[in-house]
């Protein structure tokens, strides 16, 4: 019997030894996302506030480590040559498993025109990378409450594995009078 | 007693095997933490140095020495002084000195953190500055030159 008992006991231990490893390692993993989901979002501010104010400006700015995949820096070219380009509200960042920017999507604008421009040699697609790892969800708005606030929200996403888990959110509130922000 | 034995045998074995995983996994979340405390250490180091010198036309980017650095223009008592953030190599480094001075020397610097490269170049109203980890992997970090 009390062989029993001390193999069940030492089994329970070992479960739950290996269940702290796993969390460490989730927590480490975690630490790590979040990490650079922060230096991309900061680096999508400091985009939007050097450009003239609208999102395509601040995709152009950002170009984000895109040097690996000119497709994606075509498909922000051509996005921000489209005659309505002010208008867009929402624009969505991926990334592969290293953070290397893949693709770019815009929600509210259809950009099977463009992608044909944005398809770079490399195959990376202005309009989107399904097997994405990481994905940065820019919008902007202007204030309800205040004239002249325009509200940038920046939510960073894991999406690996099919996942869609916010990793990390924050949002960005600059005073830009109407015509300042006209392009 | 052969089961006991055999019993004995197997926890021992199971104990091990929890000891060498668990220092596979300490090892992992040290090396994990490591690179992402040096990392995030240089860009908020960075990032810190350019809010403190929020002025109009203080932050730039120059060359020390051969080295790609981010200059921060100040003015103390009348004399225009730099302080220059460049990557030696082996460090990220930092030097004052007055502005004027042309004969500045990489190795005057102050060592910050292990650092292997680090490239600054600008761009509208920005600065991009493209940090190297001794272990190779690089992060990209944008500054506002303005106020």
């Amino acid at each position: 019997m009390e062989l029993i008992i001390s193999t069940a006991y030492m089994a329970l231990a070992a479960v739950v030894c290996v269940r702290l490893y796993l969390y460490a390692h989730t927590v480490s993993t975690d630490s790590s996302a979040r990490t650079h989901a922060i230096t991309q979002a900061q680096n999508m501010i400091v985009s939007f506030r050097s450009g003239s104010g609208t999102l395509t400006d601040a995709a152009w700015n950002y170009q984000e480590t895109a040097e690996k995949y000119p497709g994606v820096l075509n498909g922000i070219r051509a996005l921000s040559s489209e005659p309505d380009a002010a208008a867009i509200s929402q624009l969505s960042f991926e990334y592969d498993e290293d953070w290397y920017l893949t693709g770019i999507d815009a929600s509210d604008m259809d950009l099977s025109g463009s992608a044909e421009a944005g398809s770079g040699s490399d195959g990376a697609a202005s309009t989107g990378n399904s097997d994405s790892a990481w994905r940065m969800d820019v919008s902007l708005a202007d204030s309800t409450d205040t004239p002249g606030i325009r509200i940038l929200t920046i939510t960073v996403r894991n999406t690996q594995q099919g996942k869609d888990t916010v990793i990390y959110s924050t949002e960005y509130d600059e005073y830009r009078p109407e015509e300042e922000a006209a392009e | 007693m052969i089961f006991v034995l055999i019993l004995f045998a197997s926890l021992v074995i199971v104990g091990v095997l929890l000891i060498a995983m668990g220092t596979g996994v300490y090892r992992n979340v040290l090396d994990s933490m490591d690179r992402n405390d040096r990392s995030r250490t240089a860009s908020t180091y960075i990032t810190q140095k350019a809010r403190q010198n929020r002025d109009a036309g203080a932050i730039g980017a120059g060359t020390l020495d051969g080295f790609p650095a981010i200059t921060f223009r100040q003015n103390i008592g009348g004399t225009g002084y730099t302080t220059w953030l460049y990557c030696d190599g082996t460090h990220l480094k930092e030097l004052l000195a007055r502005s004027d001075n042309t004969s500045l020397s990489a190795a005057a610097g102050t060592d910050i953190l292990e650092m292997s490269r680090m490239d600054v170049s600008e761009d509208t109203h920005s600065l991009i500055i493209t940090m190297t980890a001794a272990d190779g992997t690089r992060r990209k970090l944008r500054l506002a030159e303005d106020p």
